[in-house]
């Protein structure tokens, strides 16, 4: 019997397809955790600018490593962009990442927000802060992460998920900065003041503070920026986090030119690009994150907040912990 | 049938050439999904003690409970949910019974991470439900937390009962009412009747329609994570993600692996020698007639379930859809549609042919070797998906170098064949999905009886032509049911089509993974009312299929 | 019912019985007795099955009522479920429960007894029935007849005062059918259980049945004993379907004798002289006599043993049948001579 001749006709065809695109030359490829819409435009501008297509997937930070490391010197992909230095870190201990010397880069990215090996580069700030409800809470109550374990935050705290990547690198700085011990007492704290059970995403918690669960959060600050835009009676406020000390937590949405990459200068020249004027303003545009170029403007809303001091641990620091920290939350009782 | 029911053997080909080439198909048939697994057992060849320490000091009690509590609360619940309502629209009559029948299988088409989103955001304090609430009532919590275990229980149930409903509603269809007969002559009143006589009788359909939603509910990642709710499933990833230990999570995957091949077995073993074709021929139009207050119980209880688990949702999707406006409706649309549509189909069609002729080569010749090839190739469904997907990923990537060596050596150009190509997502929807498409299969190939083909070889009929005249022709039902299904279910798929899909090829399910990466589950409520949509056909061909069978 | 009758343990008035508005049943009345077997005898369809599934409570009443042991089971407004009847089923195809052994199945119906009582009482009726060995194996691990008499030890395991047989030897060999009829007929005797069976083969009522019911069209043509069916058929259509014999018109004479192409024959009713009748001839009433006064031509003949049964022509066309010894033997065409036994015959108005 042959029921499968006319579908394997059309998945030969459709197989073929995907064939003739591979074949195509003059192009980059890249694998990406970040959404198609916060990256795609700025793939759009470099085509257009430069007439080198770009083709790319998205998906999970870890499947995008493993498939890296399959591939092996057989792999199509040019740059790995990934959100987080603790994935960025993973990477580079996976050797799936190749070494970068490039003056425009290292002038264009702060020290602290890429590789000190030059495997990776920071493209976008994410700034992680307190966010209240400024119907319960005054600002003047507010200073720092290690603050929110205090015991009269008891029953006002809400939290996400400590499975999130974004929670698990501020853990690992608070670690880097404090040591392991005395950050565990403060993420104790933290579960002991919780309102109600960790939240599966910043919206959610956002909302929660807002609606009047509780009092207070941690949350990344273009969360707060998209909620507010389409609301802007929502009742929550941003604070910027241990101003007095160590600064805000920062961390990245980077990329990094794989170690076998078919394209390398070219691969070279884009991240160079990406780093640069015209893309960083595009990117500050697109997600209310910061850009990581000095001199160059944070969308209006997120400038309404003010300067802001920023952590200054190198984030390689903060993927080299982000184990240990995943740990800690456990012992810490931390869901 | 049970995922790994294997019939005793009949009309076996004594050890012929013919034997040899069914056990040869089997195990041909078998290897794609043994390779992936093998790939993830062999996580044990690395050690990981200092993430295994870790684990047993602080979390792993706690999640094997959950995930006890979990399995066995949503087993129950689809169970009762399932067969019961199966039990109503089968054998029973009330107002709206024949609506009801086809409307209860929508709720297939709604992935469970949706359902859980939108009750979330209903439910949840924040919510607009509470708020009202709270508007009118005074501030306070005026709703038990659904972030919670009833909550995600409930959840789960809502989505995952139509497997068990499905299967069941045509096991109890099919039944001989003479057996439900004989027992009420005996004593039993109509309820007495039900548990004793109809419910063992389907037993083998509720099992399988159970075993498939207690498979997802251990592999679901997506529900879970909505409810951040710590399951086995939970821990794979965060040992993955979180402790950068692939090791470790592959050990763990292969020891869930491990408890579904034991707890199938043991199902095996209780049943015995019992036998569950039906008594008598299926006799329609003897309902039992629901009159007054338990009719409309019966029509309040199939409406409860339907306004939570498809309307409630499907509204708050489509008033997401609407506030963002359609401008998200392009021809890239249409695309995503297609592709969705055109590979849930493709796979389909793959891998009911692979779940018959497994079905077939286990009559054929019931060795040893051809029964185990059997069971491993049902086993890929209860397998969290990005788990299996890495094991495929590297297997495919292997045979990928294989052949390029190969190519070199012959001078052709062989290089990633396999790798983010269709083909590669076909393999990987075959593998996990193989299971869904054999418990139909192998309840219509059971209807088969062996006098049948022995009167058609008698007849002079073999090989192509008893399949094409006899087989096809009794097995339809069961392969159309087998091939919705895995539609219904590749159209869901994230995790494997994430991985492995060529480039700029776009599905449904990857656009919401894009969007709700990020949180932004209003900008995935068009993707999912589309998914929901695209899902919604398969199902409404099955409820065509159902009301065309001799009821 | 007159008042003065003795208490009946079924009672059927005047039942009637509806499939999609179209009544299957009407104006049925019957009464068994405790202890009787009874019969439901007729062709496929004529509503004799619709009869036991409304004794059962597994078919509504449209009218009458049905009592077992001088109790309303059932009427038109409703009856009681099936479960409270306390009526055994043995079905056609014997329904037994796939996934139960022959134990369990037999002692499904003794669900109110203590566990241990339940099994001692179904290894009981399993050895009434003769198999007292196959309690472990499964309905597909035995035979037709196996199962027959498991299903029947199953409807009898919870004593019931009636049991009701559809059609229960029809998918079994001839040869086993025989000598399966006389088991349960010894076994229902020996327990004292009434019985009422449905079947389309008179032999097996024959065999069975204390009263015998012959069904047609949704009516009950007669209910009487074996012998007095076949000897004394209350009506044309019941002649036809009970034994052998042919239709002879004739005459009424003054003498209330009755004319027809045999001769003069004696009828078993008495009429008005110079009624058109037709009378019942079975070959008992004819005799093989060389000498005698009616001469036939063979059309056929069937070979019956010690005995042929003859088809004949008379020269005035009609029909008879004749039992001859097989000693003689007339091929097809030859003449064979005959006369009347001078037994009465039943006598019925022309069709």
């Amino acid at each position: 019997m042959h029921p499968f001749r006319t579908p394997s006709a059309l998945a030969a065809t459709l197989l073929a397809l995907g064939l003739l695109q591979t074949a195509t030359a003059a192009e980059l490829v890249v694998y990406s955790s970040r959404n198609e819409q916060l990256i795609k435009p700025a793939f759009d501008a470099y085509t257009a600018k430069t007439g080198t297509t770009i083709r790319f997937v998205s998906d999970k930070e870890g499947a995008l490593i493993e498939r890296l490391k399959a591939e092996g010197d057989k792999t199509p992909a040019d740059l790995l962009i990934t959100v987080d230095a603790g994935n960025l870190w993973q990477a580079t201990s996976e050797g799936v990442l190749a070494k970068i010397d490039s003056p425009a880069l290292t002038a264009n990215v702060p020290a602290h927000l890429r590789d000190p090996d030059g495997r990776w580069y920071g493209l976008t700030i994410r700034a992680r802060t307190i966010v209240y409800n400024p119907q319960t809470v005054k600002p003047a109550q507010l200073s720092s992460y290690e603050d929110l374990a205090d015991p009269k935050w008891k029953g006002k705290l809400c939290l996400r998920t400590s499975k999130k990547v974004y929670n698990q690198s501020l853990v690992a700085t608070m670690i880097a900065r404090l040591g392991a011990e005395k950050t565990e007492q403060v993420v104790k704290g933290w579960v002991a003041n919780l309102a109600t059970d960790p939240f599966s995403s910043d919206n959610q918690a956002i909302e929660a503070v807002a609606a009047g669960q509780c009092d207070v959060t941690i949350v990344n600050t273009y969360y707060f920026a998209n909620l507010k835009t389409k609301n802007p009676a929502l009742s929550a406020e941003l604070f910027w986090a241990n101003q007095g000390s160590s600064g805000v937590h920062v961390n990245v949405s980077g990329a990094g030119i794989t170690r076998h990459a078919p394209h390398r200068a070219e691969a070279q020249r884009f991240l160079e690009w990406l780093s640069g004027d015209e893309a960083q303003t595009l990117f500050a545009n697109l997600n209310f994150e910061f850009p990581t170029k000095a001199g160059i403007a944070a969308a209006a809303l997120p400038l309404s907040w003010g300067p802001f001091k920023q952590d200054d641990v190198n984030l390689a620091e903060a993927g080299r912990l982000q184990a240990e920290a995943v740990k800690l939350m456990d012992r810490a009782g931390y869901r | 049938m049970n995922a790994l029911a294997l019939p005793a053997p009949a009309g076996a080909d004594a050890a012929s050439s013919h034997g040899r080439r069914w056990t040869l198909l089997a195990v041909a048939l078998a290897v794609p999904v043994a390779l992936p697994l093998l790939v993830i057992a062999g996580g044990w060849l690395q050690h990981d003690p200092a993430t295994w320490a870790h684990l047993l000091d602080t979390v792993l009690a706690e999640l094997l409970l959950n995930t006890a509590f979990l399995l066995l609360s949503v087993g129950t619940a689809v169970t009762v949910l399932g067969a019961g309502l199966a039990w109503l629209s089968a054998a029973c009559e009330f107002p709206g019974r024949r609506h009801f029948d086809w409307l209860l299988m929508l709720p297939l088409a709604l992935p469970a991470y949706v359902l859980a989103f939108v009750a979330i955001d209903l439910l949840d304090f924040a919510g607009p439900v509470q708020s009202t609430l709270r508007a009118w009532f005074g501030p306070g919590r005026w709703l038990p937390p659904i972030r919670s275990r009833g909550g995600i229980v409930l959840v789960m149930s809502l989505a995952l009962y139509p497997y068990v409903y499905l299967l069941a509603r045509s096991a109890f269809l099919a039944q001989g009412a003479r057996a439900l007969e004989a027992a009420r002559s005996l004593g039993c009143g109509p309820w007495r009747a039900f548990l004793r006589a109809a419910v063992p009788v389907a037993r083998p359909a509720i099992i399988a329609g159970t075993t498939l939603a207690l498979m997802e509910t251990l592999a679901d990642f997506g529900t879970v994570a909505v409810f951040n709710f710590d399951t086995f499933t939970t821990a794979i990833y965060k040992t993955w993600f979180g402790l950068f230990s692939l090791p470790a999570a592959t050990q763990l995957a292969s020891l869930l692996l491990l408890s579904v091949v034991l707890a199938l077995g043991a199902e095996r073993a209780l049943r015995g020698r019992a036998r569950y074709a039906a008594a008598g021929r299926a006799q329609g139009g003897e309902r039992i007639v629901l009159r007054g207050v338990r009719g409309w119980l019966a029509s309040g209880l199939c409406s409860g379930v339907l306004a939570l688990g498809f309307v409630l949702p499907l509204s708050r999707l489509l008033y997401w859809a609407l506030e963002r406006g359609l401008a998200d409706l392009d021809a890239r649309y249409l695309e995503r549609l297609l592709n969705t549509l055109g590979l849930g189909a493709l796979a389909a069609l793959l891998t009911v042919g692979a779940a018959l002729l497994l079905a077939l080569a286990v009559r054929r010749q019931p060795s040893l070797t051809v029964r185990l090839a059997v069971r491993l190739a049902t086993l890929g469904y209860a397998l969290p998906g990005s788990v299996l997907a890495v094991g495929l990923m590297i297997t495919l990537t292997w045979v990928d170098r294989r052949l390029g060596e190969l190519g070199d050596w012959l001078g052709l150009p062989l290089d990633a064949v396999l790798r983010g190509s269709v083909w590669a997502l076909l393999i990987a929807y075959g593998v996990r999905f193989t299971a869904a498409a054999w418990g139909p299969v192998d309840a219509a190939c059971e209807r088969v009886r062996p006098s049948l083909i022995e009167a058609a070889r008698g007849l002079g009929v073999h090989g192509s032509g008893l399949l094409r005249r006899v087989y096809l022709p009794l097995l339809r039902p069961g392969l159309l049911a087998a091939a919705l299904l895995v539609l219904v279910d590749v159209v869901k798929e994230m995790p494997a089509t994430l991985l492995l899909r060529p480039f700029g090829f776009d599905t449904l399910a990857i656009r919401i993974y894009e969007m709700t990466a990020e949180g932004d589950w209003a900008g995935a409520a068009l993707p999912a009312l589309t998914l929901v949509l695209a899902g919604l056909l398969p199902v409404i061909l099955l409820v065509c299929r159902s009301a065309a069978s001799p009821h | 019912m007159p008042a003065e009758a003795p208490a009946a343990l079924l009672e059927l008035q005047d039942i009637a019985c509806a499939h999609a508005g179209r009544r299957v049943v009407d104006g049925l009345s019957l009464r068994l007795q405790p202890g009787e077997i009874g019969c439901l005898l007729g062709a496929s369809g004529c509503g004799k099955t619709t009869t036991l599934r409304a004794i059962a409570g597994f078919h509504p009443l449209a009218a009458g009522s049905i009592r077992l042991r001088g109790q309303s089971i059932a009427s038109a407004a409703g009856g009681l479920p099936p479960e409270a009847r306390g009526i055994g089923l043995v079905f056609q195809d014997y329904a037994l429960f796939p996934h139960l052994d022959a134990g369990d199945n037999v002692a499904f119906g003794l669900h109110r007894l203590p566990r241990r009582e339940r099994r001692a009482r179904a290894q009981t009726l399993l050895e009434v029935v003769g198999l007292g060995d196959c309690a472990a194996r499964y309905p597909h691990e035995l035979s037709g007849g196996q199962q027959q008499r498991i299903a029947l030890a199953r409807a009898l395991a919870p004593e019931p005062a009636l049991v009701l047989l559809d059609e229960p030897f029809s998918s079994l060999d001839p040869e086993l059918r025989e000598r399966l009829a006389g088991e349960v007929r010894d076994i229902l005797r020996r327990r004292h259980t009434a019985a009422l069976l449905v079947t389309h083969d008179q032999h097996e009522a024959f065999a069975l049945a204390d009263r015998i019911g012959v069904m047609h069209g949704g009516r009950l043509l007669q209910w009487d004993s074996g012998p007095a069916l076949y000897r004394t058929p209350a009506s044309a259509a019941v002649a036809g379907f009970i034994g052998d014999g042919r239709l002879l018109p004739g005459e009424r004479r003054s003498d209330g004798r009755i004319a027809t192409a045999l001769g003069e024959l004696r009828g078993r009713s008495d009429g008005p002289p110079g009624q058109h009748v037709q009378v019942l001839l079975r070959p008992e009433h004819l005799l093989h006599d060389p000498a005698g006064p009616l001469h036939a031509q063979v059309l056929s003949r069937a070979f019956r043993g010690a005995e042929t049964l003859y088809t004949l022509t008379l020269p005035s066309g009609a029909e008879v049948l004749a039992r001859i010894a097989s000693a003689c033997d007339y091929p097809p065409g030859a003449s064979v001579s005959l006369r009347y036994a001078g037994t009465p015959v039943c006598v019925y108005p022309p069709a």
